[in-house]
């Protein structure tokens, strides 16, 4: 579980961490809910508490009108029943004689109260009655007696003594029974009448209660209300019907009728009574909720675009690392992932670029190698053969056929050997003299050669093969016969040599002598392509700072300077054992 | 794009909380809508009318309003059911000059100042028929020469028997034209006191205003014709002869007393089969036929060759003075004693000629004696006849409750004459 838990959260965090989507999710979530989390909590709070307080006065207004409305009807049937009581103490005035009436005089004395009782009715007022304890009565004609005797409430009344009063709250079962039963509340007062004649005698005020249980009805459906009413013996009146019992948290409001000691409570349920609240608060939430549905649904609608656009460019760099540099990624729109997307673009077509060089030069190196294999296959039947010829020479005491051919062979072994690219300064140098003895051999003592170097610079090293060209170009173009004075100084400039190769021949124009440097056409018979090579690899080994400078004046003479760092051969060792 | 979806953002963002304003506001309205739940819809007029039924009769009445306002968009027949408290609350509403537009009213003497005559609009309207109503039904509501109230029902009251209790005696069922000699020998004969069984049930505090037809069957009155004397009259030989015949057959114990307080009704009593007569108006009649009895309706009998009188207990429909839509008012009294409407009315007697033909009531045996009645009842009713009536009609039905109780008639109702002379100028 608690793995599985774990597990979960792993794939949560790389989920809001390693998408686009989720962040932009978040992010506009964020972005709802905390504007409407403040506003929700504002209205919530001010309008829960204009609620309340409206409730609060609403349920005050619906309980001092029903208090009013009590006590208005108790007054009125208290002073109704006084009035009435009056009437039949007065002695002065003609009274009930007869307890039921059978002479002339007794219904008109019955009339007349009647007439009185009527008078006392109001609006509310639903009868009263004067009820003889035989059960006779005075007041309309549609009571039944035998049936209200039979009430609780009438039998309650009983016990009530002279100068007492019940009050309370009953339904009417003692009218005409096809109609339905009506809420009233009435009042019982005994009668002491010093005749005697209505000795046992009650007075039955009936006020209709429906306005009175309207705002009952009211408190109990609108305000949810439980309302309880006591009289001043507390004894309970009237209780709501309900499942609900009192708790301690309810909000009780509880007001005395202080003329008649009467006590009304309403209780309303802490949740109910802030109902109005609860709602609003829903409603917030509710608003939370769909705008969270709605941020999420947005970040949606926005981050699936970039984050297609960014998982379009992430599989193409994909492919691109797998090697398909064909690819180009469309771009419609400008914005900055537009941009990234164009740059990702020109740096594979750069890349396509670089890489088809690249194979290019590998194309080409491969075939040098394939060409060098060759020459050094060759070298052995070259060598055997020369030194087949040397001996034959020798045998045959061709002398000179003999030295050139020694001379040949010991110039062409250092050009065919190609072990070592960085070679001692003094083999370059014997190289050249074994060249030179052939050039002697050829044209004979025509020119002469001087050499200029330091004994310590012969153990510096120097390019293989970075002098005889030089030496070949003056043979080839500066001399004509082998006619002519060459000159080789090696100078010490503290890290780096300058040696001068100079010659007393035709020279050539500052144009020609640049045109040497500059890289030919591959036309290997083309002239200075060897000094060109000289240049390059020196500045290949050492750098561009390195090289080889041409001086020359038209039938004067040229001067090549060569420039080359110093480097010792444990240096090279070092340099090429890497 | 970027930005329309940010439009598309604000605007939902906004509807959102527009829309949770909407539903918190509604909510506020509907409260305020139940604490004005009585309140008026714009453009439409409230006619108020006022109606002493209730039950089944008031869902007649509740009806004839439906259709009224169907055939009249735009206004509302607010159908004001006052019961038992009617003149309690007409009075009252008179008094406040706020009274209902429309009102039933029977007691036309007691309202006659509040009350619209009539005659002004019948004879500017060219569709009613006047001949199409009994006329006899006029004479109720019409004081001093106007009509102040349109006939919407009525009922005259005949003699109910029950036929099981005359065929197992082996009497023949009475016929009209039988006289009070005839009745007094039946109730004789279907009367066993020590059964609890009677041939007649009489009230013993009758309102002085059923025994009307009685009297002036056999040519009496409570008053003189012109309403100014009641001395010569209340206590006339014919009156008390009148009232005697209920006294004597209650001491013979021909007759019991019925629906007194605390006692059954004179209709359960009969639908019991306790008594073999009893005269009443249409009211019971449905009830009796609910109930299964094998009973019939006869005319009241005569005094010997005198003509046999009725008296008609009639609704009709006014309008108050006080009405701000007299026009409309009128209109509604109109349909409300259209044949229409008429025919809907089940509770009492249709008042029109046609729709009686048209139903075949004269031919239903049941029906047929309540309209000769009708033809019976052309005596004014005393109460239309003195404005001080009810005072009046305290002594006299003082005098008629103790007869009742087997005190002397002739002596009491001379008692009575005398006693209100004072009630007349």
């Amino acid at each position: 579980m608690v793995r599985y838990f774990q597990h979960f959260k792993e794939k949560l965090t790389d989920h809001l961490y390693g998408s686009i989507r989720a962040k932009l999710v978040l992010f506009f979530i964020i972005v709802a809910i905390v504007p409407l989390l403040l506003f929700g909590y504002a209205s919530y709070k001010n309008s829960s508490a204009i609620v309340n307080q409206q409730f609060n006065k609403y349920e005050t207004f619906a309980t001092s009108q029903l208090e009013k409305q009590l006590v208005n009807i108790i007054d009125q049937m208290f002073v109704v029943s006084n009035d009435i009581q009056q009437y039949l103490s007065d002695p002065t005035l003609i009274v009930i004689k007869e307890e039921i009436p059978k002479t002339y005089e007794g219904f008109i004395e019955k009339k007349n109260f009647e007439r009185f009782l009527e008078a006392h009715k109001t609006f509310n007022t639903r009868g009263i009655y004067l009820i003889t304890s035989k059960g006779y009565f005075y007041g309309g004609s549609y009571l039944n007696t035998d049936k209200l005797f039979q009430e609780p409430f009438w039998k309650e009344s009983e016990n009530v003594k002279y100068g007492d009063h019940w009050i309370g709250f009953y339904q009417t079962q003692h009218y005409d029974s096809s109609k339905p039963p009506e809420q009233m509340i009435g009042l019982i007062v005994p009668i002491q009448s010093q005749y005697g004649v209505l000795k046992g005698s009650k007075l039955l005020i009936e006020t209709k209660a429906d306005e009175l249980f309207s705002y009952i009805k009211f408190l109990e459906r609108d305000v949810h209300a439980f309302v309880t009413i006591r009289n001043d013996k507390k004894k309970v009146l009237y209780r709501s019907t309900s499942d609900r019992k009192p708790l301690a948290d309810d909000i009780v409001r509880t007001t005395n009728l202080d003329a008649y000691g009467w006590q009304v409570e309403v209780r309303v349920p802490e949740k109910l009574f802030y109902q109005s609240s609860t709602v609003i608060f829903n409603y917030t939430l509710l608003a939370i909720f769909f705008s969270i549905l709605l941020a999420s649904l947005l970040a949606m609608l926005f981050a699936d675009p970039i984050a297609k656009r960014l998982r379009k460019l992430k599989d193409s760099m994909g492919r691109v690392s797998a090697g398909e540099l064909d690819i180009q990624v469309p771009v419609k729109e400008k914005d900055e992932i537009a941009s990234l997307t164009n740059s990702f673009n020109q740096m594979v077509q750069q890349i396509k670029e670089l890489i088809e060089e690249i194979s290019e030069t590998e194309r080409l190196k491969r075939k040098a190698e394939l060409r060098a294999f060759h020459y050094q296959i060759n070298p052995h039947l070259l060598f055997n053969t020369l030194n087949s010829i040397q001996w034959k020479a020798r045998l045959a005491n061709a002398h000179e056929v003999q030295q050139m051919i020694y001379h040949l062979t010991e110039v062409l072994h250092e050009n065919l050997n190609f072990s070592d690219e960085l070679i001692p300064l003094r083999k370059e140098l014997n190289t050249i003299k074994h060249y030179l003895k052939v050039q002697e051999i050829r044209y004979g003592h025509m020119f002469q050669y001087e050499e200029t170097v330091s004994p310590e610079a012969m153990n510096y090293l120097i390019p293989r093969l970075s002098l005889q060209p030089l030496f070949e170009n003056i043979f080839f173009h500066a001399f004509e016969d082998g006619n002519g004075m060459i000159k080789l100084t090696v100078e010490d400039k503290a890290d780096a040599f300058e040696l001068s190769l100079s010659d007393n021949g035709k020279g050539m124009t500052a144009d020609q002598a640049s045109i040497m440097l500059q890289p030919h056409e591959s036309n290997e018979k083309s002239r200075g392509i060897g000094v060109y090579n000289v240049d390059q690899r020196l500045k290949l080994h050492f750098g561009n700072e390195y090289g080889l400078k041409i001086v020359s004046e038209l039938k004067k003479g040229t001067t090549i300077i060569m420039c080359w760092p110093k480097r010792s051969v444990s240096y090279d060792q070092s340099n090429s054992s890497r | 794009m970027r930005k329309i979806s940010m439009k598309a953002f604000i605007l939902l963002l906004i509807s959102m909380f527009s829309l949770a304003a909407c539903s918190n506001s509604s909510s506020s309205e509907n409260t305020a809508a139940s604490n004005n739940g009585k309140s008026e819809g714009k453009g439409t007029t409230t006619l108020r009318f006022a109606t002493w039924d209730s039950g089944e009769a008031l869902k007649i009445q509740q009806e004839i309003a439906k259709k009224f306002e169907a055939q009249n968009p735009g206004v509302k027949v607010q159908v004001e059911a006052y019961g038992d408290g009617f003149d309690q609350k007409l009075a009252a509403s008179f008094g406040a000059k706020n009274p209902p537009d429309v009102m039933y009213m029977w007691n036309f003497p007691a309202y006659v100042e509040s009350l619209e005559p009539l005659d002004q609009y019948i004879k500017g309207d060219s569709e009613l028929d006047l001949n199409d109503f009994y006329q006899g039904l006029f004479n109720y509501s019409s004081l001093n020469g106007k009509i102040y109230g349109m006939p919407a029902g009525f009922t005259t009251r005949v003699v109910y028997y029950n036929k099981d209790l005359f065929d197992k005696a082996k009497i023949p069922y009475p016929k009209d034209g039988w006289t009070w000699d005839d009745f007094k020998q039946i109730t004789k004969k279907l009367s066993n006191p020590s059964k609890k069984q009677y041939g007649f049930g009489v009230v013993p505090e009758p309102d002085t205003y059923d025994l009307q037809g009685l009297v002036w069957s056999n040519g009496g009155s409570f008053i003189s014709d012109d309403g100014r004397k009641v001395k010569g009259y209340m206590n006339s030989q014919e009156t008390i002869e009148a009232i005697s015949v209920l006294s004597e057959m209650l001491k013979e114990k021909s007759a019991v007393l019925v629906g007194g307080k605390n006692q059954q009704s004179g209709d359960d009593i009969f639908k019991a089969g306790k008594i073999a007569m009893w005269e009443s108006g249409v009211w019971p009649l449905e009830g009796f036929k609910e109930a299964k009895i094998n009973f019939g309706t006869v005319e009241v009998p005569s005094f010997g060759s005198k003509p046999a009188k009725g008296v008609i207990a009639s609704s009709a429909v006014s309008i108050a003075k006080d009405s701000k839509n007299k026009d409309l008012a009128y209109k509604f009294v109109k349909f409300y004693s259209s044949p229409e409407a008429i025919k809907m009315r089940t509770a009492d007697l249709p008042v029109r000629i046609s729709v009686v033909k048209e139903m075949k009531m004269e031919q239903d045996p049941l029906l047929s004696p309540f309209y000769k009645m009708l033809e019976r009842s052309d005596n004014t009713p005393a109460f239309l006849l003195n404005k001080n009536w009810n005072e009046i009609n305290r002594n006299l039905s003082a005098a008629i409750n103790a007869v009742m109780l087997g005190q002397d008639a002739e002596k009491l109702l001379n008692t009575a004459a005398e006693d209100s002379n004072k009630y007349l100028k």
